[in-house]
């Protein structure tokens, strides 16, 4: 059984990797910067933001630009590659219905192409990481471990979606809403402390905290050396299953 | 080891129909509770079995509505029957919609590897096969043109090109021969007759009973979900379609006694195809590999020559010998010819005489049943 589903996916290895491009080039298609946009998009959307919230609030947050640059790629490939593949099974139906092709391929195909979007956002990550003086050493690879985790995390929650999507099309409304929700309840723009005792469950409940918080460690705590950011993502990521 | 290309068992598919389509949280909730979900229920085919052997041609027939499409998509795995059983013995290739996976945006070139992945070929088999499909699909000058400024008829020769690059072992065919001009057609008809040749099995559904008859051996009839007629392609299309029969005239022609040719197919006023028995021929002259067959007006002019090479024939099945040749009717009688020769030289001649006469309660020609004087002369050059 495990076999069979195993042989099948590695048949369709290629069809997943045609979709995964497909995804990108016409993301992309007949606009004059292309695949710059990746990058640009989150700097952009970071200077808006910063703007408003550093002149507005003023939260006491040491490098409020970087804290925010990180929540902000990190909750855009979160949203994105969900919403995309939500609609991944509805968009293929008229194929679906003709040709046999394994069904979880399109959801999992337009989490991948999101994910590729999302590293290409790491450069300009670096590069304000540079900009804001908190100079990357080699243990920022060790971002990768989150993000393959992540990646994971966005892969489930979008093949339950797209399935979802397919019965109750009042989701495809409803997730924008929940979406927002989700944005606002997790430290992206304010500072963690600002949530008060009471309403700190929220947030230990919440899996994308756990995430969010590994992002940050990654990127932000400069003083740790790569086994302890190791262990210490581990445990983050282990942290909700315990 | 096993003949059976696909084996169906006792199927039988249910569908859901919803009278309003209920998309909505709410709208379920009280459906479910007023229990009228699982109300309208659609038997689509109700215990169907059958057999397809490997390299039969088999042809699903019947009204609208009679399950055949539902039927080539559970045999293309793209539904799952709600009871019984489906074996299927090598690889399928759906060619159940020409250009369904066809992404709008995306030029020919990312189209056929697109859509070659979605039939599960590599990449390394599309790129080996990439020039023959534009060849075939007569795209040239079109690869890095985007699908959505293609006209239909484009769009059809490139799904088709790309469906049938692949020789798999059971090709599925449904209606698709009706897309393109009439010069595409007849280039699909033919590339389906090579894959015939070679042995691949195919399934076709289609309202072109013509068709079926030239291309098929087997045929299922399906009437609102159940087996109406199963059996040989004549048996079944004379029940299905009466009427058509009166503008074929088969006539055996013999030889020592024993058949050698089979029928003549008329249509209009004009003769369309004479059907052979290859095998038949071969076995009887184990020596001869060509068969020449020619219609001449009884002048001796030579009106149609078509070759067959036998040995392309190794199964047991009938070859239909298109003949292109118009203005038949002008000719009233005229003999057809059949020559057979080995390494080149001509052994033997078989001549049959016939004669067209035009039927005016019909309105067509028929062949002249009186008159039939299927006579064979031998000759020895």
């Amino acid at each position: 059984m495990l076999m069979g589903m195993m042989n099948n996916f590695y048949r369709y290895k290629y069809l997943l990797w045609v979709l995964v491009t497909r995804d990108i080039k016409k993301k992309y298609r007949r606009s004059v910067l292309g695949i710059l946009w990746s990058m640009l998009n989150p700097l952009l959307m970071m200077i808006v933001t910063a703007m408003v919230f550093s002149t507005l609030f003023r939260f006491d947050i040491p490098n409020y630009i970087l804290y925010l640059l990180i929540g902000q790629v990190f909750f855009s490939f979160f949203s994105e590659s969900t919403n995309f593949a939500m609609n991944a099974i509805l968009d293929n139906a008229s194929l679906l219905k003709k040709v046999y092709v394994p069904k979880y391929l399109f959801p999992v195909s337009r989490v991948l192409s999101s994910c590729v979007n999302l590293l290409f956002t790491l450069p300009p990550v670096l590069f304000m990481m540079y900009y804001t003086e908190q100079y990357p050493t080699f243990d920022v690879v060790s971002i990768f471990i989150p993000l393959v985790a992540l990646l994971i995390f966005c892969t489930g929650i979008g093949l339950a979606l797209s399935a979802v999507a397919v019965y109750f099309r009042d989701i495809l409304h409803l997730y924008g809403v929940i979406l927002t929700a989700l944005q606002y309840s997790i430290p992206i723009i304010y500072p963690e402390k600002i949530i008060s005792l009471q309403y700190k469950f929220l947030l230990l409940y919440n899996p994308l905290y756990y995430y969010l918080s590994a992002f940050r460690q990654v990127v932000i705590c400069v003083k740790c050396r790569i086994f302890t950011r190791l262990l210490l993502a581990m445990y983050l990521l282990l942290y909700p299953c315990l | 080891m096993n003949e059976n290309a696909i084996e169906v068992r006792n199927v039988t598919m249910k569908f859901n129909l919803m009278e309003e389509k209920v998309d909505s949280i709410k709208e379920y909730a009280l459906k479910f509770l007023q229990r009228k979900l699982l109300f309208n229920e659609f038997i689509a085919l109700d215990d169907v079995s059958f057999d397809i052997k490997k390299g039969d041609v088999f042809a699903l027939i019947g009204f609208n509505g009679a399950g055949k499409s539902t039927m080539l998509k559970i045999l293309a795995g793209v539904l799952k029957p709600t009871s019984g059983h489906v074996s299927i013995n090598g690889n399928i290739a759906p060619l159940i919609e020409v250009g369904a996976g066809f992404d709008q945006d995306l030029t020919a070139r990312e189209n056929i590897f697109l859509n070659g992945a979605i039939l599960g070929y590599s990449k390394e088999f599309l790129d080996a096969h990439f020039e023959n499909i534009i060849e075939f699909a007569e795209l040239k000058d079109f690869v890095n043109v985007p699908v959505k400024n293609f006209s239909s008829g484009m769009y059809a020769r490139l799904g088709f090109a790309i469906a049938t690059e692949v020789r798999p072992d059971i090709l599925i065919v449904d209606e698709v021969l009706s897309v393109g001009d009439f010069k595409f057609q007849q280039k699909c008809e033919k590339r389906i007759r090579e894959m015939i040749s070679k042995g691949t099995t195919v399934v076709i559904v289609s309202h072109t009973i013509d068709l079926i008859r030239n291309l098929c051996n087997r045929v299922l009839w399906l009437d609102h979900g159940k087996v109406k007629e199963y059996g040989s392609a004549e048996t079944v299309c004379e029940k299905y379609e009466p009427s058509k029969m009166r503008g074929k005239t088969t006539r055996n022609l013999f030889y020592n006694g024993r058949e050698v040719t089979q029928r003549v197919i008329l249509q209009k006023n004009s003769i369309k195809q004479v059907i052979i028995h290859p095998i038949t021929w071969k076995r009887r002259y184990l020596e001869t590999d060509e068969l020449v067959m020619s219609i001449r007006s009884l002048s001796g002019e030579s009106l149609c020559t078509t070759k067959v090479f036998l040995n392309d024939f190794s199964d047991n099945r009938e070859y239909a010998i298109d003949v292109n040749m118009y203005g038949l009717a002008e000719y009233s009688a005229y003999d057809i010819v059949f020559s057979l020769s080995r390494d080149g030289e001509w052994e033997e001649e078989f001549q049959l005489l016939t004669t067209l006469k035009y039927d005016s309660s019909m309105g067509r020609a028929i062949l002249d049943d009186k008159e039939q004087a299927w006579s064979i002369c031998m000759k020895l050059i």
